[in-house]
């Protein structure tokens, strides 16, 4: 069965990145998209977001992610406008304003916001290995037992996901025949067969974990590391100073 | 005299009862003693109590499930009732039958490293065990891969790897034969042997193997475990002939009986690729398939069974060549829907399908779902029920068997009344006579099968005809009787 996986192995910028400093930066970029400043910014963040997933995984990833959004964005540019009429008209249908001034700068604020915060954490997920993201949380104080957990869960969501494709085909042959059947009646059985999987899995994982040391009570040791020394404080002087040229324009607008 | 790795007497154990059913017993009286540095086999049906047992002496069974466990055992030393599993990491060491189950991370050196990780080994050591272990398995290049998406072989190999690198005083396999080729059912003998390891293999079927390098085989069967051999000596062939568990001599003797067979499906230039630039493709000149007809898929770990078998049931679209059916006297095109509604895909795990209450309402939602009356529904799910040796209607299929399930869901597929069947490499985890006697009762019904297999003699055994397929081509399509195994064909079984 094949398995979906959300990391894409590379060679580029992103992927060489040290992760706790990709972790640092997910954080400092979903947080200028809240802060208040020019409107220019959200807009231009957004853009080289773009280029970056766009140059470092691929101009085809980036179409895949915004043709993934394009429904949500498409849902804020019909509503917005409704609630935001403040400022100078721009179309009008007899006497009933559809767009204002202060309507297109906040579809175009929530637009950018939406879309850059999806390409951050694109960006981040798909280029960070996560055995690497667990290490990392850990690094910033995680307990082991908490960053387990998040292993396993990342290493069964894509295969839930392998089951509930493989589960949809089966149903799909088993009920080809006879009256269409609607998205309930299409999913449900699926589902069903996939919290069955699911809850089956329960006792074997306990089982898998224990017959492996797991639950000992003595001191683990840790097969993987991040960088320590030189490396790591290039990498912290390098997020500090990425951090600070994030938060300048802010900073400038004042 | 040294002391024996495994030594259980008078074992009996019962799951507990569900649903106001009697509890469920599996053992009665077992006794079993394995010498040192012996390895011995276990062999047995589906749902005889094979991973039942080899849960019970790794400490897992009943710790995790519940149940009633009587008698006396020690293994490496302990009795397992009296220490954690995790306690016992460098004394007992298991593989799952199902590989998934029991890998958990999503790199394939993590894997390994885990249990060493928990004893405290220290990094250096550890990456060397990570690097002899992959390599010993050959699985050297793959030490960042994501183990979900390795190949069945592949896993039972990275499970292996997580073994030899903690190497623990008694090995413990569940069905690892299955899914591995005859070159690394030969290298894990050969590494067992070499090392003088004590090991108890779990098995639906014999392998040759089994006569060389097995010190004791035995047959579980109806809760109780007979002798096969004791010693090295021979095995007692007709015992397991008669337990299914061994291919009668001939070839064709598990074949129905051959018929008038009508050609059902056309393949002509089909052609399928994986997105992406240098994936996998699918290239089939010509293909024919008849009702009543078996017809075996053999071919390595990705040489592009599934695929094919997706494309003709309409799972998958091709992009160039055509797909026909038979309507009347003349072949017509297929669409993707008419190819969903004329060709069944039984999938490997018959959980995928199953999800009503009962056997009735599982067996009788295609008869509904296709505007059938009533009591004619109850009519076909009763002769299905006797067909396929189901239980009563008002079972839940949960509580049922692996091997009843399958049965359950072959069932479905006949009730619907499909022209031809692809069977995914339905046989994994089921005797011989099982899946015989599945084979026969699809049969019965006039559908032509087509079944995916790695299992050589199996295909020798049971099929009319058989199509060797390779890096995504149809390299030999002839008569049962011509087919030898090629050199390397995964799954030479006798």
């Amino acid at each position: 069965m094949a398995v979906p996986s959300a990391f894409l192995p590379g060679r580029s910028i992103l992927h060489r990145l040290d992760p706790r400093a990709k972790l640092i930066l997910l954080v400092a970029v979903a947080a200028c998209f809240f802060l208040p400043g020019p409107r220019w910014i959200a807009p231009a963040y957004t853009v080289f977001l773009a280029l970056l997933v766009g140059l470092c995984l691929g101009f085809r990833e980036l179409g895949m992610v915004l043709a993934a959004v394009v429904p949500v964005l498409a849902v804020i540019c019909v509503l917005t406008p409704v609630f935001r009429r403040g400022g100078d008209t721009l179309v009008a249908l007899f006497d009933v304003r559809l767009l204002t001034t202060d309507g297109l700068a906040e579809v175009l604020r929530l637009v950018s916001r939406f879309t850059g915060l999806t390409l951050a954490f694109y960006a981040v997920f798909r280029t960070l290995d996560m055995n690497e993201m667990v290490i990392s949380l850990r690094w910033f104080g995680l307990p082991y037992r908490a960053a387990l957990v998040l292993t396993i869960a990342f290493r069964f969501i894509p295969t839930l996901f392998g089951v509930y494709q493989s589960s949809r085909e089966a149903h799909l042959l088993r009920m080809s025949q006879g009256r269409r059947r609607g998205f309930f009646g299409r999913t449900m059985p699926v589902l069903t067969s996939v919290v069955i999987h699911a809850v089956r899995q329960i006792p074997s994982l306990a089982m898998a974990l224990e017959i492996r040391g797991f639950g000992r009570l003595s001191p683990r040791t840790s097969f993987r590391s991040l960088p320590s020394g030189r490396r790591l404080v290039a990498a912290l002087a390098l997020t500090g100073g990425l951090c600070a040229l994030l938060i300048a324009p802010f900073v400038l607008a004042l | 005299m040294t002391a024996s790795p495994l030594s259980i007497h008078g074992l009996t154990f019962s799951y507990p009862a569900l649903q106001g059913r009697s509890p469920h017993a599996v053992l009665d009286g077992i006794s079993f003693r394995l010498p040192a540095a012996c390895r011995g086999v276990i062999l047995g049906a589906a749902d005889q109590g094979k991973t039942t047992l080899a849960r019970i002496l790794a400490g897992l069974v009943p710790r995790f499930t519940g149940g009633m466990l009587q008698g006396s055992m020690t293994v490496a030393g302990r009795d397992p009732r009296e220490t954690r599993p995790f306690d016992s990491v460098q004394t007992i060491g298991v593989v799952f039958q199902d590989a998934d189950e029991q890998i958990f991370t999503t790199r394939c050196d993590t894997e390994v490293a885990f249990a060493m990780e928990s004893l405290g080994i220290p990094l250096a050591a550890m990456q060397q065990r990570v690097a002899e272990s992959l390599a010993l398995v050959g699985l050297s290049d793959f030490t960042s891969r994501n183990p979900a998406t390795l190949s069945g072989g592949e896993k039972k190999r990275l499970l292996i790897a997580c073994l030899a690198a903690v190497d623990p005083d008694l090995w413990i396999l569940d069905e690892v034969f299955q899914e591995l080729d005859h070159t690394w059912r030969t290298a894990l003998l050969e590494l067992l042997v070499t090392k003088s390891k004590p090991a108890l293999f779990f098995d639906s079927r014999w392998t040759p193997l089994y006569a060389t390098g097995f010190s004791d085989l035995s047959v579980l069967s109806a809760c109780r475990l007979a002798a096969v051999s004791r010693g090295g000596a021979a095995p007692d062939m007709e015992l397991l002939c008669r337990e299914g568990i061994c291919l009668p001599d001939s070839a064709g003797s598990g074949r129905p009986l051959d018929g008038a067979w009508e050609p059902l499906l056309r393949v002509d230039g089909l052609s399928y690729q994986f997105p992406g630039k240098g994936s996998f493709s699918l290239n089939v000149g010509s293909l024919e398939l008849r009702s009543g007809e078996v017809c075996a898929l053999v071919g390595r770990n990705g040489s592009g069974k599934s695929t094919l078998g997706k494309a003709l049931c309409g799972l998958l679209v091709p992009q160039a060549g055509t797909i026909s059916l038979r309507a009347g006297r003349e072949f017509r095109r297929a669409s993707p829907a008419e190819l969903n509604r004329s060709v069944g895909y039984m999938f490997q795990n018959p959980d995928y399908q199953i999800f009503l209450p009962t056997v009735f309402e599982e067996l009788a939602l295609g008869l509904r779902a296709a505007g059938i009356a009533q009591d004619v529904i109850r009519g076909r799910v009763e002769e299905a029920q006797r067909l396929f040796h189901l239980p009563p209607g008002d079972m839940p299929p949960a509580l049922m068997s692996y091997g009843a399930r399958k049965r359950l869901q072959a069932a479905t597929y006949n009730l619907l009344g499909r022209r031809l069947l692809i069977l995914d490499e339905i046989d994994s985890g089921l005797s011989y006579r099982e899946f015989m006697s599945l084979i026969s009762a699809l049969v019965s019904s006039g559908s032509g099968l087509l079944l995916i297999t790695h299992d050589a003699a199996l295909a020798r055994a049971i099929a009319h005809r058989v199509i060797v397929i390779d890096e995504g081509r149809i390299v030999r399509d002839s008569p049962a009787e011509l087919f030898a195994s090629s050199p390397g064909m995964p799954g030479e079984s006798r």
